[in-house]
Order: structure tokens, then sequence, then C-alpha cells
């Protein structure tokens, strides 16, 4: 019994996969094509990828260096790139003008860690007591880099890999297949699905 | 209503959950249950009724996780913000919870047979007294439970958890129990609400919205994130089989990442303590350098008593945290 679950079960992922297949030849195809049927094929392949662009994998600069001027264009000031490898975005420093591009390597939990310590060493030192310590504060600390309000996420891994845990609370996630020749047609969907977000902030 | 619900699952619900159990399954499953005032808008109910329809969808799920051998849920039940809604709306909701924890109570019969553990995680010294004292006795009740666990957020924030986490460590140093060099991001993870839990496999948001509101934001870096737009009293178990084939396909990348995280980790923490011990030596050193072998020894010393001294610290935290829901307890009981 169990040998025909395992069995059903690899089947059920080669289903899967020839899905995701299909669609990502068909989205290329028929990029017009609605109906319900595609929409639950489409909604199936949803994979993770900022205004915070993530990459995951291997990473093509110029697909990059497009979606920066692109977001430069339509007027987002603040970009970040992040890849958890790390290697491959450390060749991409650069800050143009009027636009400020973070590379983020290892910008994780790690900023909140140092900010920690940096507050524990204060109240070693006697300059403030444990209860002084606050969201309001940590907030402060950790603002250098500004919150974004949107992540985009290229690749097949639905997950944040680390992408800055303290900044990440309101952040809307829209996923794009793959950074790999990335269209405008592409970003401006995810900006306009953006849009469409509405935030409650609790109320 | 019940939050253990008998009932085996039907014959097709128990064929697809043995395929899905033929591949990797998440052992911890955070569930982001939105979309209950929506629900009663679409079917022309009281907003408390949607949060009634919200909380039997819960225990509902629970017998599914149950059946598909994943012993471990955390649900985000109230978020800090969510104390901006209308005083009738808040009212309502700490009442609703005040009787699903006294409900809670008069199951621990059900509990025990279970093995049911109960967790709330969140600043519960912002909610009622008598609310903290009906949680209080519903964790210190099902604390040996050790079967399944459930952690309800309640009163709870990502952020507010990790400035308790640092307010904590702080307290620690002022204790003398640990130096401000001990601070790590692993011991950061010791002193959060969530300590007793493996970081969540998978977190599913129901209702269409794909953010994470301030919910465990620091425990789910490494988890896959599944957004449904289904809302939450309408969830099926079908829902939830997706979500886990979304975790199946997601498992081999998402665990390498983690184990690329764990190494560095660990790296940072070595490249700390070789940090410490250079400067120690520097200051309480006779000027000569020391060798490779004694480098080495003073490196591994120093790490066995930063080691011991943050289990100490760890276990004066929880006598802390304890002793907290202890008082309340023994408040309720005295009152």
């Amino acid at each position: 019994m169990a040998l025909l679950h395992g069995f059903l079960w690899r089947l059920l992922l080669v289903l899967v996969h020839v899905n995701r297949a299909l669609v990502s030849w068909l989205r290329v195809r028929l990029r017009s094509l609605k109906g319900r049927l595609w929409e639950r094929m489409v909604a199936f392949n949803r994979n993770p990828g900022a205004n915070a662009n993530s990459v995951t994998g291997n990473c093509a600069l110029t697909d990059i260096s497009n979606l920066v001027v692109w977001c430069m264009a339509v007027g987002i000031s603040y970009v970040s790139v992040y890849d958890n490898h790390g290697k491959h975005v450390a060749a991409f420093g650069c800050v143009l003008a009027h636009v400020s591009v973070c590379c983020l390597q290892t910008m994780g939990s790690r900023a909140s860690s140092q900010a920690a310590q940096q507050l524990c060493r204060s109240v070693e030192n006697k300059e403030r007591s444990s209860r002084d310590i606050s969201v309001t504060m940590l907030d402060i600390m950790l603002r250098e880099r500004s919150r974004p309000e949107l992540v985009v996420k290229f690749g097949p891994v639905d997950s944040t890999l680390g992408f800055l845990p303290w900044h990440i609370r309101l952040t809307e996630f829209i996923s794009l297949p793959s950074h790999r020749n990335v269209s405008y047609e592409d970003l401006f969907g995810a900006l306009q699905r953006y849009g469409a977000c509405q935030q409650r902030l609790g109320q | 209503m019940s939050w253990i619900r008998e009932g085996e699952l039907n014959l097709i619900e128990k064929i697809s959950a043995n395929v899905l159990k033929a591949g990797p399954m998440p052992k911890h499953v955070a569930f982001i249950m939105d979309g209950n005032r929506r629900f009663a808008r679409k079917k022309n109910m009281g907003r408390q009724e949607g949060h009634m329809q919200g909380f039997n969808k819960l225990a509902e799920t629970l017998r599914w996780c149950k059946h598909l051998n994943i012993p471990e849920v955390t649900v985000y039940a109230f978020s800090i913000e969510n104390f901006k809604r209308t005083k009738d709306e808040v009212d309502g909701l700490m009442e609703l919870a005040k009787q699903k924890f006294e409900r809670l109570l008069e199951e621990r019969d059900n509990l025990e047979k279970h093995g049911v553990c109960i967790r709330v995680l969140g600043d519960l010294n912002m909610l009622p007294l008598d609310l903290q004292q009906v949680i209080a006795k519903a964790v210190l009740t099902t604390r040996v439970h050790n079967k399944c666990f459930l952690n309800v957020c309640f009163s709870y924030t990502s952020r507010y958890e990790i400035t308790n986490a640092v307010r904590e460590m702080a307290w620690g140093v002022e204790q003398g129990l640990i130096k401000a060099s001990d601070v790590s991001e692993p011991l950061l993870s010791e002193c959060l609400y969530s300590n007793n839990s493996p970081n969540p496999d998978l977190l599913i948001r129901t209702s269409g919205e794909v953010r994470l509101s301030d919910f465990l934001l620091w425990q789910t870096s490494h988890s896959c994130l599944v957004f449904q737009s289904v809302l939450w009293p309408e969830y099926s178990f079908w829902n939830l089989c997706e979500a886990i084939l979304q975790y199946q396909l997601n498992h081999k990348s998402i665990q390498k990442a983690r184990d690329l995280h764990r190494e560095h980790q660990a790296s940072l923490q070595l490249e700390a303590d070789r940090a410490c011990v250079a400067e120690h030596l520097q200051h309480h050193g006779n000027g000569k350098p020391l060798d490779a072998q004694r480098r080495q020894e003073a490196l591994l010393h120093y790490t066995a008593c930063r080691e011991e001294r943050v289990q100490d610290f760890l276990e004066s935290l929880k006598h802390k945290r304890d002793s907290y829901f202890n008082n309340l307890c023994s408040e309720a009981v005295l009152a």
C-alpha cells in the first residue's frame, strides 16, 4: 500500500510540473488569454520572488538593470535587490541619480541581532535600563533601510529566504516566475496587482 | 462548539492524505486565519457570527492536521493592531476568546486523551485580567501534554515579540547572567515567545491578501509561504492539501537555503568567539603571543563558558515566564 501511495505521489508531482511547463509555454504565446481555467492554472503556479526584487538562483545582471530602470520610470525611488546566496548580487553595486539601489547580500535577521547587541551593550555600560527598550526604539535603529512596500519575487522558491524580517511586516508579496527576460509588461502587471491591494492595518 | 472534533476522513480524503504523506510533510504549520468579516458580509450575518464560524473552522482544521500527522499548528487569532477596531468588536472578540478558553478547560479530559498542549503567545498583559487568568489556567492545565501542540497568537505582533526578546536579553545582561557579546541571532530566537517550538515549515494565509501582517516574521524567514484566496470560514480539506503540495514542491530548495543559513550562523558565532578570546588575551595576557594550540584551547574554553552562561540565562527566563502564569492562576483562585 505504501508503494502505491509513493507511486501516486510521484505521479502527482509529475502532473504539477507538466501543468507548470504548459502554463509557462502558454503564458508567452497567449498573453491575452483570460477565462477561469487559465486563472486556475496560473494561480497554482504562483512562485515567490520586493520592490525589493528578490532573486533566487542564477542572476542575469541585464534583467535586474532593466527592472531598476523601469522602476525609475514609474517613479519608484528606492529599489533593493536581494539574493540569499550573496555571490551574484555582489557585482551589482551602483547608485543611479534619483534612484538608490541597495544590494543586500546578507541583509536578513543579522541587522536585528546587531541592533539588539548594540542595545545590550548600552545596558551593560549602564547607559540605559532594559525597561527602556521599546518597539519604537528598535524601529528607529533599523530604519536606515526603509520599509519595502512591495516585494516582487522571482524564482521557483515560495519563501522570503531571510529577507529583512523586521521590515516586511506590511509588505505585499507578488511573484513572477523568473527574472530571465522579464518584460516591462510583467513588472507593470505586478505593480497593478499591488495597486489593488487594500491594507486595513488591523482595523 | 468544541475545540476537538472527532471523526475520520472520508474515503477520498483518506486516500489523498495517504498519497500526500508519501512525500515530505510539514511538522509545523502556521495559519493567518483571514476573512471572517468578509465571509460574514457575504452571508449577510453579523461580524460576531463570522468570527464564530472562523473558530469552528479552526477546530475542523486541527482535526485535518491530526489525520495528516502534522503535530504542531500556530494560529494568528488576535493582533495588537486589532485593538484599533471599534470597542464593540474588540469587546466581542475578548468575550468570544474567554468563552472558548473556558470551554477548553471543560474539555480537559479530552485534551489529555489526545495529548494536546495549548500555548498562548503574545503580550498578554494587554488583555483584560479575567481573560489572562483563564488563558493561564488553560496553558498550565495542558502544559505536560506532548502529542500535539496548538500555539494561539493572541495580543501578538512579531515586532512586539522581537522587542520583548531583546528586552529579555538586556535583562539578562543587567542581572549579570550573560554578556552583551553573547547576543546573537540564535539567542534572540531562544528568547521569543515561540522558543518551545521549531520554526514553521509552512505558513498559510487565507482570503487573498499577500502580506505577513506582523506575524512570525522572524520564525518564517525560511518557511514555505502559501497565499490562498479562499476566505477562512470556507477553508476546505482540499485547500489544505493544495498548500501542503506547494510545501512539498519547495521542500528541497528551502531545506538547502536553511542549511546554508545555519552554516553561516555557525561561522558568525565562531568568528565572534574568536574575537572575544583575542580581546580577552590582549587585556589579560602577558604580552607574549600564544601558540596555535593554546589559542585553540582558549577558544574551546571560552565557547564552553559562553554556552553554560546562555543555558543558565534561558533557565532563568523560563522560570520568569512560568511564574507569570502561576501567579495569574493563584490570583484567580484567591479571587
